[in-house]
């Protein structure tokens, strides 16, 4: 896997949005969506988000149709086929018992099968195999936040976004704050140079514990290693790559739009098992500073505890202000006192989820194909740096990460297959897994 | 999203039509949903000429009912105080109840009160309000946030999920089924507190960016009208009084406190600060309950700070459609959206604020939840909405109890309304 080209990525987002089809390479089948057509979606992983991303696929186009789903477990399809079906009728959603599949290579049957579109909601750790198949076998696809859990991940994920460039297919990423038309104009704010120099981004994300096993919850007599882990993924760094990836990757997301989507220097930070004594290995809080170019220094903390502060902001420090965001967008002058909020225009979109797929489908309507693929593997890849510095109690550098390819878990074990589960990494003993 | 169903509110009639049912995977869900069509002849139905939403949960309300009738109050409104009670389960948090004698009001406000004015908030009408408490400050999250971390496992419809307490459970499919019936069965007063529907873990940050979710005096927000429903019931089933929302009549009663200017202070809006955080003086947050002036009667915040839910929907012509001397008029809604938020907010302008407007309730109160169904137990994006409570002199029966609780129950159909 190529560890070269690092200069590159100094500034990745100039390469993310740039679609360059390499000659002669041939087109395949799908790839082209006319301005009329009915577009044929397909859902792998039928959970609430799969379920919500299939409502905004819905609603942004009247010839959207869902045509197929898949999830790794047979129970799943019923509840949200039924929820779908209730709101926009049997003409919209249109799953046949035959384009309904499940089990683990459920996503391989739905890549394999007619439709055009593919939307992706599974568990991260699947997300670059899954990627890549749906890639190969010519669909476009919308994948959810974060793109892969280890450094391996990233790589693969590399080089499938050139696959799709050659395959103009479009890639469109779930980092939803980006399609937020209010935080949007917030972040305008800051990057336009309105509030000055960035001197610093500020973001949390303290909540409540996610889907968390309990203390005591153990594997179910015959059960499969992999499925108890599957069946409560968010718990276990080979599924879901932790909480600072799983869900703070948002904060990290939005730090790396702040900055300008150039390359962190390096990373530092504290992270482990506050709160949690349960079976999984995930830790449940961190706590990074990330250094950028300039002399500048981001913060981000995460925590998921129980009666505990919350808060969910992003702080855009500017020499002339602060962006405050991701609810609520507004700025504060130098001493705090709030001097401009954003307000809806009437009748505008604001559901950023909604956004995200209005945006998707009418670029594939209008034959602009976006490939945001190497974009999200590269902001995925800071909160990498970031957890892998917890993990390992290290300063770990941009580029001593791409020079590792860890790799947490075979690409898809069998249901009934052993994983042990190892333990929570111990910084200081632990160090950067080079493969 | 053809199949919300509608009320249609015809002069004296209300008619529900188009309820469909749809299965779900809910074990909930599979419960009769009301039974249309359901034909009233008054202005005003009460809550015992309805069909019964959420029968399967019946049992729930029964029981709270018969606690509340073992314990003796006022007989008339001669004998009603102001009173202090804790909450057992919300780690003994105080809050104060107010009694309000109850009488005749105008409801509504006069063309031409204030430019922004809009025609729903006419034709003004004579209304009686029957004697009831009202909570003198919003519910503050100090009362809120045990009812929402309250650590049990539950369906999404917020039943119990097994019958052990605290012990997260892994079972699916028949013992799953199991479960749910072993938990439904345990009707028992000891626990019926839990046994009342409460939030199910929030798998993400609901109340958007989270601002004071931990400061105990702050008015809890992002609720949504079940939500606030719930935790009525399940003050109710630990205080042995009967707690709901208010009507919207009795909310602008109790607001008014006498009085039939624009605020209950007056018309000079330039008196607003000192009774209310508002768009032009909130900084873009909300604050502490009670920091500023009350009203004549002694409620805090009835103007600004977070808007308040009532029990009402909101449907074009229903004013008209009130009789003078009408008591306590209640716009039944069986749909989700709309309903009414009443007082304003910190995030809308002073004439928002006064006594009469009203705001109506939207599914964009939901955008930044990610999952669908989306919960209903939090509006993600509406950081302005909280409530206050009443409790009114006469107990009603367990039915009307069910009713007032239950009129945004889990359900595939009202769940569409979301997306």
């Amino acid at each position: 896997m190529s560890e070269t080209n690092n200069s590159n990525r100094r500034k990745f987002v100039k390469t993310a949005t740039a679609a360059t089809a390499v000659a002669g390479f041939p087109h395949i089948g799908r790839a082209e969506i006319g301005s009329s057509n009915t577009i044929k979606v397909g859902l792998i992983g039928c959970g609430g988000r799969g379920t919500g991303a299939a409502t905004q696929a819905l609603k942004s186009d009247d010839k959207v149709k869902l045509w197929a789903m898949a999830d790794a477990f047979p129970e799943k399809i019923e509840g949200p086929l039924k929820t779908l079906g209730a709101a926009f009728g049997k003409e919209r959603v249109e799953v046949e018992k035959s384009r309904q599949f499940t089990g683990l290579d459920a996503f391989e049957k739905l890549a394999a099968s007619d439709v055009d579109v593919i939307l992706m909601a599974t568990p991260p750790g699947y997300r670059p195999s899954m990627l890549r198949k749906c890639i190969e076998a010519g669909k476009h696809v919308f994948a959810e936040k974060p793109m892969a859990i280890d450094m391996a991940g990233i790589h693969h994920l590399m080089e499938t976004a050139k696959i799709a460039d050659e395959k103009k297919l479009a890639i469109q990423h779930g980092y939803c704050w980006r399609y937020s038309p209010a935080n949007r104009v917030g972040f305008d704010k800051a990057l336009s140079g309105e509030l000055g120099r960035i001197t610093s981004f500020v973001g949390t994300y303290l909540g409540g514990t996610v889907r968390a096993l309990a203390p005591d919850a153990t594997q179910p007599e015959g059960m499969g290693d992999v499925e108890w882990q599957l069946r409560n993924w968010i718990n276990f760094e080979w599924l879901s790559g932790g909480p600072l990836l799983e869900q703070c990757i948002h904060a990290v997301d939005k730090m790396a739009w702040a900055m300008g989507d150039v390359a962190p220097i390096a990373a530092f930070g504290n992270g482990g098992r506050g709160q949690r004594r349960d079976a999984g290995n995930v830790y449940d809080n961190y706590s990074i500073t990330y250094e950028y170019p300039g002399n500048i220094f981001c913060q981000i903390q995460q925590r998921q505890y129980s009666n505990s502060f919350n808060e969910n902001v992003s702080r855009i420090i500017c020499e002339g202000g602060t962006v405050v965001g991701p609810w609520k967008v507004s700025t504060k002058d130098p001493k705090g006192k709030t001097n401009w909020k954003y307000r809806a225009e009437k009748g505008v979109e604001q559901n950023m989820y909604q956004t995200c797929h209005n945006e998707f489908f009418a670029n594939l309507r209008a034959g602009k194909i976006v490939n945001s693929c190497e974009f999200m593997a590269n902001s995925t890849a800071v909160g990498i740096l970031g957890r892998e510095a917890a993990h390992t109690g290290q300063r770990i550098t941009w580029d001593d990460l791409w020079a590792t390819s860890e790799d947490q878990a075979p690409d898809n074990p069998p249901m009934d297959g052993k994983m042990p589960i190892p333990a929570p990494p111990v910084p200081g003993t632990d160090a950067l897994a080079k493969a | 999203m053809k199949s919300i169903h509608l009320i249609l509110i015809c002069s004296a009639a209300i008619v529900l039509v188009g309820i469909a049912a749809f299965a779900d995977d809910s074990e909930s869900a599979k419960s009769p949903a009301a039974k249309a069509p359901a034909k009233f002849t008054n202005s005003t139905p009460t809550p015992s000429q309805w069909e019964l939403p959420s029968t399967h949960r019946l049992f729930v309300s029964k029981k709270i009912h018969e606690i509340v009738t073992k314990k003796s109050g006022p007989e008339s409104a001669d004998g009603m105080k102001d009173y202090e009670e804790v909450a057992p389960k919300a780690n003994q948090a105080k809050y104060k109840m107010i009694a309000l004698k109850g009488g005749e009001f105008l409801m509504g406000s006069p063309e031409g009160e204030h430019e922004d004015r809009t025609d729903d908030e006419g034709p003004q009408k004579k209304v009686q309000i029957e004697p009831f408490w009202i909570g003198q400050t919003e519910i503050p999250w100090a009362l809120y946030k045990p009812f929402y971390e309250n650590g049990i496992a539950r369906n999404k419809d917020g039943s119990l999920l097994a019958a052990e307490k605290d012990k997260e459970v892994t079972v699916r499919g028949k013992q799953r089924k199991k479960a749910v019936k072993d938990a439904l069965a345990r009707g028992d007063s000891d626990n019926i507190v839990d046994v009342v529907s409460q939030p199910t873990p929030q798998y993400h940050d609901m109340f958007g960016s989270g601002e004071h979710a931990s400061d105990l005096n702050y008015p809890a927000m992002c609720t949504t009208h079940h939500a606030a429903s719930k935790f009525c019931q399940w003050l109710s089933a630990q205080t042995g009084h009967f707690y709901r929302l208010p009507t919207e009549a009795e909310w602008e009663y109790a607001c008014r406190a006498g009085t039939k200017t624009a605020f209950h202070f007056g018309d000079d809006m330039a008196k607003l600060d000192d009774y209310a955080w508002h768009g032009d003086n909130s900084e873009f947050t909300y604050y502490p309950v009670a920091k500023k002036k009350p009203n004549p009667w002694g409620l805090y915040d009835m103007h600004g700070n977070v808007a308040e839910w009532v029990l009402d929907g909101f449907s074009e012509g229903y004013r008209d459609t009130i009789k003078d001397g009408a008591v306590n008029p209640w716009n039944i809604s069986l749909t989700r959206y709309p309903r009414i938020v009443k007082g304003g907010s910190w995030d809308q302008n002073p004439d928002e604020c006064r006594s009469a407007a009203r705001m109506q309730s939207i599914k964009d109160w939901k955008d930044t939840d990610p999952q669908v169904p989306k919960s209903i137990w939090y509006h993600t994006d509406g950081q302005f909405i909280g409530f206050r409570i009443v409790r009114p002199l006469k107990t009603p029966s367990a039915e009307e109890m069910h009713v007032y609780w239950n009129t945004d129950w889990w359900d595939p159909t009202r769940n569409a309304e979301d997306l």
